[in-house]
């Protein structure tokens, strides 16, 4: 990807740029532990993170954006690639080259939101521990009555009532919950959030709610957030730019209104066209149907690996992977896609011919 | 059926109390406590072994004699029948006994006890008798009941083949027996936890090599391991040091399954996301095992000890009773079942084999706790 | 085993009540878990029918008793749960038997599970044994249902997997599930519930744990053959999303009750509920521009703290102070055939 200005090694607006981000895992058999394969969950990703947006990532199971976001904030260690991350006006630095102690400081500034309230809030903790936790951990608090005062101002945040501070996670619901951990990770005032599938588990009234709330800390406090998810829907709704992966490759990337309604990448075209919509009336639109299931990332087609359940393969797909190039958006943004014919294709987004149809409804 | 949403139900509170205020504060221990409480035939049992070692502990007090104080005369004596009516119809409100009799059988010589109806003896709380030292400590000759007069014998649950107490025998090796389960689990958990933990911390080689020699351990038949063990141990060691012999050899194997569960706990909950949370915090690795690792699995493995502790205390009556383990002087249940090995007896005095009772009644009680402990150990449902 | 030879289906003449033209009639349905923690009304008094090839749908977060209404009507429901009243006639052969007051491990429910309902799962792998092939398990299922010889049932086998788009239906007979693919397992689980051609399907969230291109695929492959062989379908979810494209009618449930119903046109362009309303705005769009959705207000309650009254109106934007917690709101027809359980839109003349 080629949106490196000449000063460095991130993007201008970046906070965080990936570079040739690869995680591989091994696949072994026996008790000698023999390598007979690799599962290639992240092949090659570059992506710049700017300052203030909502980069989506999104994709099937499996289609790595999960290892991605893991291998960001190092809680996986990356094969190889880089994560560079800069605070302000300081130098860029390289997250995979930090060991235990320095990342400390650097993960105060990327904190991350899990998927299951019910798995990432340690029951045996009151909210006061467990918001507080991080700010004993990185001693920013002098007292515990200090301590109190900030938990509180925290679940107000987030809209809870700072009385419930001694109770422990029992007492809440999924949604609750949900911004308790959402408290948690605003305990350090940090400048990033990953939201890994944050709203995945949640029933679809709790999840607006939650979708609303993160949108209105972003504003509140200048968040940056990489958000995680698989639903087409709530990633429109809620990021600024999408990038779709699959099988460990971002295949198109560019912001969301323009991705959305003219992809240049058919696998996108297909997700779109999958995804249900609350609305009769689309109930007898055409939609595309993809053939088989998601690449195995353990046995990767060659070529691109999505031409297998691609309508518009020919034979160049088959043996040339494409690279992820700018195929330019509307009004001179960047749209990348790594298709070979994204110049030449076209693809319908969620405008094509639906939109009438729905006017004349209403 | 689909998990509810709203606040997470929590097992074993009632419904009425999910939204009381109590709940919505209360800790993990407390939780485990209410749940419990709700396990009646666990409660039962945790009182059953409470006044055991209550009996136990003061056992020179409960005990109305002597454990070593022998009547030559009352050589396998059957238990007293407690009676509260006289001969002549009339009831007393003091319950008494009536003093055996000794005669013999005409036609096979044996000791017949009849009770001689023309004498009672009261009984009493707080009587005197064979003096004693509690603890090594305190002097005194009052015991919690027995017989108003000093001189005379009450045969509870009857005398054994040299006319000592059983009462008082069982009472005294209830020390040992009881005690010995919980020596050894305690040590059992040491070494699970140590070995547990070290294998599930550290993975890899240490791991593969602390399970196998689990396994190898665990594929010994346990009786004849015990059994060569004990054979080793001098008999000329004193009680004390062959009690913690016997502690240790029984443990040889009993750490083993304690460490396999600490490993298994150990790999599950770094699972959890909340423990992944905490590393990214940047908490240390000793922060995280003791305030997220072991409060989480703290509940569970003294639920598991607790159904361990049966197995420790069979292991000593059987190790006694083949007459391996503790010999006497020591007394324990096992050395007492010793006595009632020969088929004579289970015919003409069956109450030696009373220590059974006590044997099984612990046993039954430590599974049911256990078992209670067990299903109020995780009070989170999760979802 | 033929229907008729059974004397025990015999006793089972018509039962009166349930529209003619309906497959299967529920009314006042009640289901209802005990536990040591309480009871739960996990179902409490829904209502509705289904004609024979039509397909409705039954959706809302989780708790409404979405499931529950579905395992009531099979008689699968966990041990502590009890259908304490109401009905389910059930359209069968010539006559309608109520399936509440069969035995549920009798010879009428065992002959109509699988042969007249079907019913498949969220996770196909539960629907399957993993030690014998898929073949061999449909083969099965159409010879306990039809008497037929094992040639013929492998000839229909064959022929079902192909109609659910198995690649080589001919090679995955003989195939085991671990064998298969996550869509392929739903399409062989599909194959067996429709095995013996049922009149009616209950789907159970059969699309959650799938990727939506697998969805995609799910949806259509239920809709083909529901044209083809004209089944009717129950689909229960929680996504609206796979409501509006399969099926033709939808009742919308909250705790236990049923708070919508009519065509999915009337509740998804006609909302009247303040809860179908409020889901339908919680939900985000795929729809050019800049859609704002506005959420529900609250948290679903605990079932063992449900609300008096209606059970929604401790989060209703629209709560009549005095009205709404005093009772539960009779079912009004706003339009033909769609139906409302609010007092926005009358019934208050049943309070006093």
């Amino acid at each position: 990807m080629t949106e490196t200005s000449e000063s460095g090694v991130m993007g201008d607006r970046a906070i965080i740029s990936v570079r040739n981000l690869v995680k591989h895992f091994p696949v072994e058999t026996g008790i000698l532990r023999r390598q007979v394969g690799v599962v290639k969950a992240v092949d090659n990703v570059n992506f710049d993170l700017n300052e203030g947006e909502t980069l989506a990532l999104v994709g099937e199971s499996g289609c790595g954006k999960t290892t991605t976001s893991h291998c960001i904030i190092q809680a996986q260690r990356p094969t190889s690639g880089q994560v560079f991350f800069r605070l302000g006006d300081d130098e860029p630095m390289d997250l995979t080259q930090m060991e235990k102690g320095e990342l400390k400081g650097a993960r105060r500034n990327i904190r991350m939101i899990y998927q299951d309230p019910y798995s990432s809030l340690n029951p045996r903790m009151t909210l006061l521990q467990i918001i507080g936790e991080p700010l004993a951990i990185h001693r920013m608090v002098e007292s515990q009555e200090e301590l109190r005062v900030r938990v509180a101002d925290l679940l107000r945040l987030v809209r809870l009532d700072p009385s419930t501070l001694n109770r422990y996670p029992h007492a809440f619901s999924g949604g609750q919950r949900q911004r308790i951990a959402i408290a948690r990770a605003l305990s350090l005032s940090p400048k990033v959030v990953i939201a890994d599938e944050a709203v995945s588990a949640l029933d679809v009234s709790v999840q607006a709610q939650i979708l609303n709330l993160l949108k209105e800390l972003q504003h509140q406090l200048g968040l940056t957030y990489l958000f995680v998810a698989h639903n087409l829907a709530v990633v429109k709704y809620e990021a600024d730019r999408v990038a779709v992966m699959y099988a460990g490759k971002i295949v198109e990337i560019g912001e969301t209104e323009e991705l959305y309604t003219s992809p240049r990448h058919p696998y996108t075209e297909a997700l779109i066209s999958a995804a249900p919509n609350p609305d009769p009336d689309t109930k007898h639109r055409a939609r595309i149907v993809l053939a088989g299931e998601v690449a195995d990332p353990g046995n990767l087609p060659a070529g691109c690996a999505f031409h297998p359940r691609c309508r518009y393969a020919e034979d160049r797909c088959r043996q040339e992977a494409p690279e992820l190039v700018d195929v330019g958006g509307s009004e001179g943004q960047s749209h990348f896609s790594a298709c070979h014919f994204a110049e030449s294709l076209e693809l319908t987004g969620i405008a094509g011919g639906l939109q009438s149809e729905k006017r004349g409804n209403e | 059926m689909t998990q509810a949403a709203g606040t997470a139900p929590l097992d074993g509170v009632p419904a009425a109390d999910q939204t009381d205020q109590r709940v919505l504060v209360a800790s993990q221990w407390q939780l485990i406590r209410w749940r419990f409480f709700r396990h009646k035939l666990a409660v039962i049992s945790l009182v059953v072994l409470g006044a055991f070692y209550f009996v136990a502990i003061f056992a020179e007090f409960v005990a109305p004699y002597d454990p070593t104080d022998f009547r030559e005369e009352l050589t396998l004596a059957p238990p007293h029948t407690i009676r509260f009516v006289d001969p002549d119809g009339n009831f007393h409100l003091r319950p008494f006994v009536h003093p055996f009799k000794k005669t013999l059988d005409s036609v096979t010589y044996a000791a017949i006890f009849v009770e001689d109806e023309t004498v009672m003896q009261p009984l009493g709380l707080f009587v005197r008798s064979d003096p004693y030292k509690l603890w090594g400590l305190f002097e005194s000759e009052i015991h919690l009941f027995g017989l108003q007069d000093p001189d005379a014998r009450l045969s509870l649950l009857g005398q054994d083949t040299v006319g000592r107490d059983l009462f008082t025998r069982i009472v005294y090796g209830a020390r040992i027996s009881l005690t010995i389960g919980l020596v050894g689990v305690a040590m059992s958990f040491f070494l699970g936890i140590l070995f547990g933990g070290l294998s599930g911390y550290l993975g890899g080689t240490v791991d593969m090599v602390i399970q196998r020699i689990i396994e190898s351990l665990r594929a010994l038949p346990t009786l004849p391991l015990w059994m060569a063990l004990s054979i080793a141990l001098p008999s000329d060691w004193p009680v004390l040091r062959t009690y913690f012999a016997i502690v240790i050899i029984l443990s040889t194997v009993g750490w083993t399954s304690i460490a396999r569960v600490v490993r298994g706990r150990f790999f599950a909950l770094r699972e959890e996301d909340f423990v992944g949370a905490a590393e990214l915090d940047g908490a240390s690795n000793l922060r995280i095992i003791f305030r997220y690792l072991l409060p989480s699995f703290l509940s569970y493995i003294i639920a598991r000890l607790t159904l361990a502790i049966p197995q420790m205390i069979l292991g000593e009556t059987a190790l006694s009773f083949i007459g391996l383990g503790l010999q006497p002087p020591a007394i324990s249940w096992g050395v007492l079942l010793k006595d009632a090995q020969a088929i004579r007896v289970l015919a003409l005095s069956p109450w030696l084999l009373l220590p059974t009772v006590f044997v099984v009644v612990t046993i039954l009680a430590f599974n049911f706790v256990g078992d209670g402990l067990r299903d109020a150990s995780d009070p989170y449902t999760h979802v | 085993m033929s229907q008729s030879a059974d004397p025990d289906l015999e006793r089972h003449a018509a039962v009166s009540g349930g529209p003619s033209d309906s497959l299967l009639t529920v009314r006042n349905l009640q289901t209802h878990f005990f536990s040591r923690e309480g009871v739960v009304k996990a179902v409490d008094g829904v209502s509705f029918d289904i004609r024979p090839g039509e397909i409705l749908g039954i959706a809302g977060e989780s708790g409404c008793g979405k499931s529950v209404t579905s395992q009531s009507i099979l008689r699968i429901l966990p041990k502590n749960g009890k259908i304490v009243e109401g009905e389910i006639l059930f359209n069968y052969g010539d006559r309608t038997v109520d399936l509440i007051q069969e035995d549920a491990d009798g010879a009428v429910l065992r002959d109509i599970r699988g042969k007249e309902i079907a019913m498949i799962f969220q996770e196909p792998m539960t629907a399957f044994s993993p030690v014998h092939t898929i073949g061999d398990q449909i083969i099965e299922t159409i010879r306990i249902h039809q008497q037929v010889s094992k040639e013929e049932a492998h000839e229909q086998a064959l022929e079902m997997l192909r109609r659910v788009g198995m690649p080589s239906p001919a090679r995955n007979i003989d195939q085991y599930t671990f064998n298969l693919s996550g869509g392929m397992r739903q399409r062989a689980m599909v194959a067996l519930s429709l095995s013996c051609r049922p009149k009616l399907l209950i789907a159970d969230e059969p699309t959650t744990a799938v990727d939506v291109t697998i969805q995609a695929q799910m949806l259509e492959l239920l809709r083909d053959i529901q044209a083809d062989l004209g089944m009717a379908i129950i689909m229960i979810t929680h996504d609206l999303g796979v409501i509006a494209e399969l099926t033709d009618r939808v009742m919308i449930m909250y705790l236990g009750k049923e708070v919508e119903h009519g065509t999915v046109e009337d509740v998804f362009h006609r909302p009247q509920h303040p809860y179908t309303r409020g889901l339908l705005t919680s939900i985000p769009k795929m729809e050019p521009g800049r859609v704002e959705i506005e959420p529900i207000e609250g948290a679903v309650p605990s079932p063992y703290a449900m609300p008096t009254g209606c059970k929604f109106h401790t989060r209703c934007p629209d709560y009549i102070e005095g009205v709404c917690e005093k009772q539960d709101p009779p079912l009004v027809e706003v339009a033909r055939g769609h139906e409302v359980s609010c007092y926005l839109y009358g019934g208050r003349e049943g309070l006093e």
